[in-house]
This record gives structure tokens, C-alpha cells and sequence, in this order.
């Protein structure tokens, strides 16, 4: 009997270290595990096998670019599947339909419903290998509407990764790419400090107007920023509040009040009250909205505003908006009413 | 866990050094996937983004306090109504979440209360942000729509759904710019106050009601584009009757469908 049962342990164990043995060769020759993949490889088993075949050939591992330009060869020889379909059937409790990063990487291209576009930023989010994909086409897209659709749907990811390519085309030498470039600093900005120091870095030597423009919508939502950023921000701007382009002043006037309240600023959006240009007078009405320091003489031009009959019928509403928000007593209210009947 | 298995091989004998490694397998997870992040997902989609069915992983706080309420739990015993709002902020204009019009009796529009998605410091991603489904962003979406930028959508309706999503996100930003304000995404007073001009500047008919009087309105279109919403009541000013006094200006309302004349709100409640 303890014979047989010795016997048994024995073959036991020989079975054990077969299979433990078969798990380790396994392991130790599937190119797949490489132990860097995150969701590319590991998305489905169609995936799986493509890397496998496609890792067959070359010596060394391929890189994300690499995989995406053989994805992308080997996708276009037949008919990619509609992802944009395969989205659309997206809620959170159901699983992700199986489909190429490819797919999605294509999708970025199309015009997307509110369901599929949220899909694809959390895919985003959470596949390195698209995103990768995305900021290189990035790069060199040249079709307006693609730029923009890839623009926000990078800029709705809210990620750092970001950031180094917006940089990359902030500071390139075509217009359209700056912009671009700009436009998805401001997207990622409120959750990635780092874009305002680009910003201020750009508005210390920038000469052109739209870019100045653009640069300060990036720091238009300034909640996650230093005071010191805040501060050499202000220092940047203010002299922009004087200059030539209308649209330069208007936006300096705005963003000043964003980015500070100290009583400093009180001259510049008086006088920005008075500034021959509609646009940078309703700019600072609205600024003194949200402005602590209201001097008697600006509280004065502000009913001047609303009780012409000449001004712009937005800034006389923008000016009664403000003047409201500044507690107003009886007479002043009386004051506000009768104004408020002229613009009907 | 970091899994270091030559390490493993080299101080072991062989029998010992297979089931110690055996043991690492399983500690490591087993798997031969080499997904290495641990995301919680266990729906056999690596990483896609999606909490499986039943996931707490929530990510909410309250913030700490002992109030009794669970953590990750967004009621506290300062929003007992679980809306997001603290209690005290309840009865404020906007319920306290932006607007700069204290004095209003709807006369500008709404209450300049702030429409956006939720990008502040704080949350982990984009999400929807306050009143991100109400008769307002319905409004705003149709003005968005009437200048061109309703994005994909065939119709004005398909659109204007009340729900202020990417789309909406991406036409505001355009609006901005195109309008000469700042591109934040925000509709807030600037912005209230761009879209109220382009809507008055269209004033239709004025409509006698048992009750009220009403001024109907268009929204300005872009001359040449296609779309054109000038004749196509979109919103309604109400004017009192008192017979005894000059007429006043009320408030806004909104047609609940675009076009039609069945009145119904233009505030921070959802679309019916």
C-alpha cells in the first residue's frame, strides 16, 4: 500500500512538472508577452495573433508606431469595419465590441454623434497605441475639418501626453498649425498646468495678433494655476491692453480680470471703457463684473453705456447685467430700470 | 507586485525552483496577456475605458466628513437631495454654480447661469458639468445650430437635445470664435449675451394670450448658409397684460419643439 501510494505522489508530480514545464516554455517563447503591451495586444484574440504574426518577422520588438503603419497595411487590402457603428452601440455597462485600434484610429476622422465620441476619448484614455496614432496624424494632417476633429477629440482626453506635441506645433512655422496647436493647449490646459508656462513663454516674443489671440484663450480657465503663473501672465498681458488690434485688446481686457483682481488693473479697464472699438468696451463691462474695485467715476460710465442709445444694444444689456451684480441701491436700480426699457 | 523570476530560478533546487515559480504564475496573475495595468475590469476587454457591471470604483469623496454617509457617496448632510448642490447654495440664482445676474428677472436672457463641461481641477476627466441637461443648453444649442454649427445632426431637433455634450462643447468653442470672444467652451455671460442679440434681432409676431402677451423670436442666421431659422419661432418674450401698467418684460420662455408655439421653459430644468 505505501508502495502504491509513493507511486502515485511520484506520477503526480511527474504530471506537475510536465505541465509546469509546458507553462514556462509557453511563457518564455510567446512573443506576445512582452510585458509591455497594455491594450493593443490584449484587446481581443484577433489582436493577439495579428501581433504575434506581425512580431514573427523582425528581430527586434516593434515599436507602437510600427504596429500601427502594419495595422494600417494590412487593413487596407480589405474593408475596415464600420466603427463608427460599432461605437454608436456603446453604453458603459457593455462590454467594448471587439475592434482594430485601426478602426477607431480611422473613426477619429469621421463626424462623430456625443456617444461615439465619448467611446473614443475613454479609449483614448486607455490605449497608449491609439494615442500615439492620433498625435502623429496629428502632425501632418492637412485637412482643416480633420485637424479640428482630431484637436478636440485629443483635447477631450484632458492628457499630459499631449502636451509635447502641441508644443511641437505651437512653435512650427505655419500659421494653421499654431493655431491648431494652440487651440489644443487651451483644451488640456485647466488639467495640465504646463500649458499656461507655454503660453507665457509664447507671449513674451509674439508678434502676430491671431496668435497672441489664441494664445490667450489658453489661459482663459486659469483654476489650476500658481499665483507666480497667474502673476507673470498679468505681467504679459498688460501691455497687450494697448495694443493696435482691436481684437488683442479686447482679449487682454478679458483675461486680465481672469488672472487677477488687484486694484492695479483698475486704470486699464477704465480706460478700456472708453476704447473706440465696441468689442473692447463690452469686453469691459463684462470685466468689471467680476472686478472688486469699482470706482465711483467707472460705476458713472457704466450707466453712460446702458443709457446710450448709440452703444451696441449687447453692451448696453452687458453694462445693466453688470451694474446689477454691483448690489445696486433704489436709486440706482430706478436708474438700471429705465435704461433696461430704452433697449427694447 | 513586481514578479522577478530569474531571481526566483537562481536560489532554489529545480523541483523547488518549478513550483516557486508555479507559485509567481499565480501570484502574477497567471496570464500570458501582458496587460500590465490593473484597472479593476474583468470583462475580458483589456483597459477599454469601461467599469464592469457593479464596479464601485466610483472615485467619488465626500470630502471626508463624518456626516454618516458612506464614503464615495455624493450625498452628504450638505446636498441631502444628492443633486450635486450643496444645501445652502439650494435657492442661489444658478444654485450658486456661476451667473452674474443677481438682479434679473429672466429680462437678460436667463441668469447668465455658466454651461460647460466639467474640466475643473479636481476631476479626474471630462465630464458633464452643471445644468449639462436643461432647457438652457436646449436654447443655446439651437441658436448653435441656426449659425451653423449643429456638427453631424441632420435636423434642428436631433440636435438641440438639452444636453450639453462634445458636440455642443466643440460648436460653443466655435461660436466664440467666431464671435471675436474667448474660446473656453463656457457659455457665460459673453456668451449669453452674443446669442441673446442674435435672437432679438428677430423679432416675429406678437402673440396675445389669455394671460400674457408675447413677443415670438427667430434666431438670426448666417446670410447665404443654408440653414435658416429667422422665421422659426425658437423663443418667446412674455410681457405682462396689466391693462393699469406699461407693459413689462417677464420673462423667457422657449417653444418646446423649434417652430411650434406650445410654450415651455427656458431655465435650468431638464427638456420635457
Amino acid at each position: 500500500m505505501r508502495s502504491l501510494t509513493s507511486a502515485i505522489t511520484i506520477a503526480a508530480l511527474g504530471l506537475f512538472l510536465a505541465a509546469a514545464i509546458f507553462v514556462l516554455y509557453t511563457i518564455f517563447t510567446n512573443p506576445s508577452s512582452d510585458g509591455n503591451t497594455v491594450s493593443a495586444s490584449g484587446a481581443n484574440s484577433q489582436k493577439t495573433e495579428q501581433v504575434a504574426v506581425d512580431a514573427s518577422a523582425p528581430e527586434k520588438p516593434l515599436s507602437a508606431a510600427e504596429k500601427l503603419e502594419l495595422a494600417k497595411k494590412s487593413q487596407s487590402a480589405s474593408n475596415p469595419p464600420d466603427a463608427s457603428e460599432l461605437l454608436s452601440k456603446l453604453t458603459p455597462k457593455e462590454p467594448l465590441p471587439e475592434y482594430e485600434p485601426l478602426s477607431a484610429y480611422d473613426v477619429a476622422r469621421k463626424d462623430l454623434k456625443d456617444k461615439e465620441y465619448s467611446a473614443l476619448v475613454k479609449r483614448l484614455q486607455n490605449d497608449p497605441v491609439l494615442m500615439d496614432g492620433l498625435l502623429n496624424e496629428l502632425r501632418s494632417e492637412t485637412d482643416a475639418k480633420r485637424l479640428k476633429r482630431l484637436v478636440s477629440v485629443l483635447g477631450s482626453t484632458g492628457s499630459s501626453e499631449v502636451l509635447p506635441v502641441a508644443e511641437e506645433l505651437v512653435f512650427s512655422s505655419d500659421e494653421g498649425m499654431r493655431k491648431s496647436g494652440l487651440d489644443l493647449l487651451s483644451r488640456v490646459a485647466p488639467l495640465n498646468p504646463e500649458a499656461y508656462d507655454i503660453a507665457n513663454t509664447i507671449l513674451r516674443s509674439e508678434t502676430d495678433p491671431a496668435i497672441l489671440v489664441s494664445t490667450m484663450n489658453v489661459l482663459a480657465v486659469p483654476e489650476s494655476v500658481t499665483p507666480e503663473t497667474k502673476q507673470s501672465a498679468v505681467a504679459q498681458i498688460i501691455p497687450l491692453a494697448n495694443h493696435e488690434e482691436p481684437a488683442v485688446r479686447r482679449h487682454s481686457v478679458s483675461m486680465l480680470v481672469r488672472l487677477s483682481n488687484d486694484d492695479s488693473l483698475a486704470p486699464i479697464l477704465y480706460g478700456a471703457l472708453a476704447d473706440e472699438d465696441p468689442s473692447v468696451r463690452q469686453a469691459a463691462v463684462y470685466a468689471y463684473a467680476q472686478y472688486p474695485f469699482q470706482s465711483a467715476e467707472a460705476v458713472e460710465r457704466l450707466f453712460e453705456i446702458a443709457e446710450n442709445t448709440s452703444e451696441e444694444k449687447g453692451t448696453r444689456r452687458a453694462a445693466i447685467t453688470t451694474l446689477n451684480s454691483m448690489q445696486p441701491d433704489e436709486q440706482a436700480k430706478n436708474r438700471i430700470s429705465a435704461a433696461q426699457k430704452t433697449i427694447r | 507586485m513586481k514578479c522577478n523570476i530569474n531571481r526566483a530560478a537562481q536560489s532554489a533546487p529545480k523541483l523547488l525552483t518549478v513550483v516557486a515559480l508555479s507559485a509567481l504564475l499565480v501570484a502574477c496573475g497567471g496570464g500570458t496577456s501582458g496587460d500590465t495595468t490593473d484597472s479593476g475590469e474583468t470583462d475580458g476587454f483589456s483597459t477599454d475605458g469601461f467599469d464592469n457591471e457593479g464596479s464601485d470604483d466610483l472615485g467619488l469623496t465626500d470630502g471626508g466628513t463624518d456626516d454618516g454617509f458612506e464614503e464615495n457617496s455624493l450625498v452628504s448632510e450638505f446636498d441631502t437631495d444628492g443633486d450635486g448642490i450643496p444645501n445652502e447654495d439650494e435657492d442661489k440664482i444658478c444654485k450658486g454654480l456661476g451667473g452674474s445676474d443677481p438682479g434679473s428677472n429672466n429680462g437678460n436672457w436667463d441668469d447668465n447661469c455658466f454651461l460647460r463641461e466639467d474640466i475643473r481641477p479636481g476631476v479626474a476627466e471630462i465630464q458633464s458639468g452643471p445644468f449639462y441637461n436643461s432647457t438652457y443648453v436646449q436654447g443655446v444649442q439651437r441658436v448653435l445650430y441656426c449659425r451653423g454649427l449643429g456638427g453631424v445632426e441632420d435636423s434642428i431637433g436631433d440636435f438641440a437635445d438639452g444636453f450639453f455634450g462634445p458636440d455642443t462643447n466643440d460648436a460653443v468653442r466655435e461660436f466664440q470664435s467666431v464671435e471675436g470672444l474667448v474660446v473656453d467652451g463656457i457659455v457665460g455671460p459673453g456668451t449669453w449675451g452674443r446669442m441673446q442679440v442674435l435672437v432679438e434681432d428677430v423679432a416675429n409676431v406678437v402673440i396675445d394670450d389669455t394671460d400674457n402677451a408675447y413677443n415670438a423670436y427667430g434666431i438670426s442666421s448666417i446670410a447665404g448658409d443654408e440653414i435658416n431659422c429667422s422665421q422659426m419661432t425658437n423663443f418667446f418674450g412674455r410681457f405682462n397684460t396689466d391693462p393699469d401698467s406699461e407693459d413689462t418684460f417677464e420673462a423667457w420662455e422657449m417653444s418646446v419643439v423649434a417652430g411650434e408655439s406650445a410654450k415651455g421653459a427656458f431655465s435650468i430644468a431638464p427638456p420635457q
